[in-house]
């Protein structure tokens, strides 16, 4: 067997072998060629003592409430109405980064600055409105507005479209 | 891609809970539970913050069920899910240079440990310091290190599904083990 401390895969034979994740045969092979290099002895001792010092390092038990609290959350959540329950998981990102989030928001992100882009050029290009902003516009129409907005956020969020890009659980 | 052919028992798990199951929500949490907070744990050294974590972690995996794809392997996500979070609060807790609640929690730690095990005072201060020593070294890694060897040695992940959690390659993910292992050899080498 060639020493691994001078092949390409070194790291990983010494890896595998000091986690004992290395299959028998390999693993009796290795054991062999240990016994007789000094540089490979002083590395698997080395890696095994720290193997061993690692495993005193346990981990606390968890709370006795951790379920309690988390399937309060969940029932918070549930209990929400829908457009805010959009909202809530709109402002609280993705499952693992805003990276991949704001990749999925790409497409729509392109096509909401296109459209800005095309009604910046036609303000500049067109003669400004002669009716002003109509006062008139009361509260409740106000109100209706931003209804209709989150009830298109609402939309979006169900037909899939914020999350049909990159679907939880794939990487 | 991982576990493509007969579905996982997770992934089955899960795609009930996308049906709107929350039973099988709670057997994934009864099975994930502890490996998530104990890898969440040795991670940020901090019970509370841990837990929290936590926390955040299965609420996310609940709040995606409803477009849950069994692409991957399901401890793989949850890991990754895990990763992104705990290198976030490294990082923002870095910014905020606020040690007291680790000081305080780590001696918690400790006491919880040694309590279980009726040693005598003395045994109990060698273990501490020993303890101490481990865990000093572990968060001296840097983050990436940190998080591959947690889920190397503890989690016992292999090593495709700690590069997805860690969003590199497998070969990085080597690399950073034997880095880690060889700093922790340096630090660690006089406990043997």
């Amino acid at each position: 067997m060639n020493c691994p401390l001078h092949v390409k895969e070194g790291a990983e034979i010494l890896l595998d072998y000091c986690s004992q994740r290395m299959d028998p045969d390999r693993a009796a092979e290795f054991r062999l060629h240990v016994a007789d290099c000094v540089d490979c002895r002083q590395v698997v001792e080395a890696q095994t003592a720290v193997w061993n010092a690692l495993d005193s390092f346990e981990a606390v038990s968890v709370s006795v409430d951790f379920d309690r609290k988390l399937w309060a959350r969940i029932d918070s959540e549930d209990a929400q109405s829908p457009w805010r329950h959009a909202w809530t998981r709109f402002v609280s990102g993705p499952a693992i980064g805003w990276s991949n989030y704001l990749f999925n928001w790409k497409p729509i992100l392109a096509t909401a600055t296109a459209g800005a882009a095309l009604a910046a050029v036609m303000l500049v290009s067109t003669p400004p409105a002669t009716k002003p902003v109509d006062p008139s516009m009361d509260q409740k129409q106000l109100v209706e507005r931003v209804e209709r907005a989150l009830d298109d956020v609402d939309m979006l969020n169900q037909v899939g479209v914020i999350d049909s890009a990159h679907p939880a659980g794939t990487i | 891609m991982e576990a493509v052919g007969a579905l996982e028992r997770d992934a089955e798990l899960m795609l009930r809970v996308r049906a709107g199951d929350t039973a099988s929500f709670a057997q994934l949490l009864e099975k994930h539970r502890g490996p998530v907070v104990h890898f969440l744990f040795r991670m940020v050294q901090n019970q509370s913050v841990a837990e929290e974590l936590a926390q955040e972690v299965f609420l996310r995996v609940y709040r995606s069920r409803e477009t849950y794809e069994p692409t991957a392997k399901f401890t793989t996500w949850l890991f990754r899910i895990a990763t992104h979070l705990a290198l976030n609060q490294i990082r923002d807790r870095k910014h905020e240079k606020n040690q007291e609640n680790l000081d305080e929690e780590t001696s918690e730690g400790m006491t919880r440990q040694v309590a279980d095990r009726g040693l005598t005072v003395e045994q109990s201060m060698v273990r501490d310091a020993r303890l101490g020593e481990v865990r000093s070294a572990i968060a001296s890694l840097p983050d990436k290190q940190r998080a591959a060897v947690m889920m190397h040695k503890y989690e016992e992940l292999e090593y495709s599904q700690i590069a997805k959690a860690l969003a590199c390659s497998e070969s990085a993910v080597k690399s950073l083990l034997f880095r880690a292992y060889e700093t922790l050899r340096g630090r660690l080498a006089h406990l043997a």
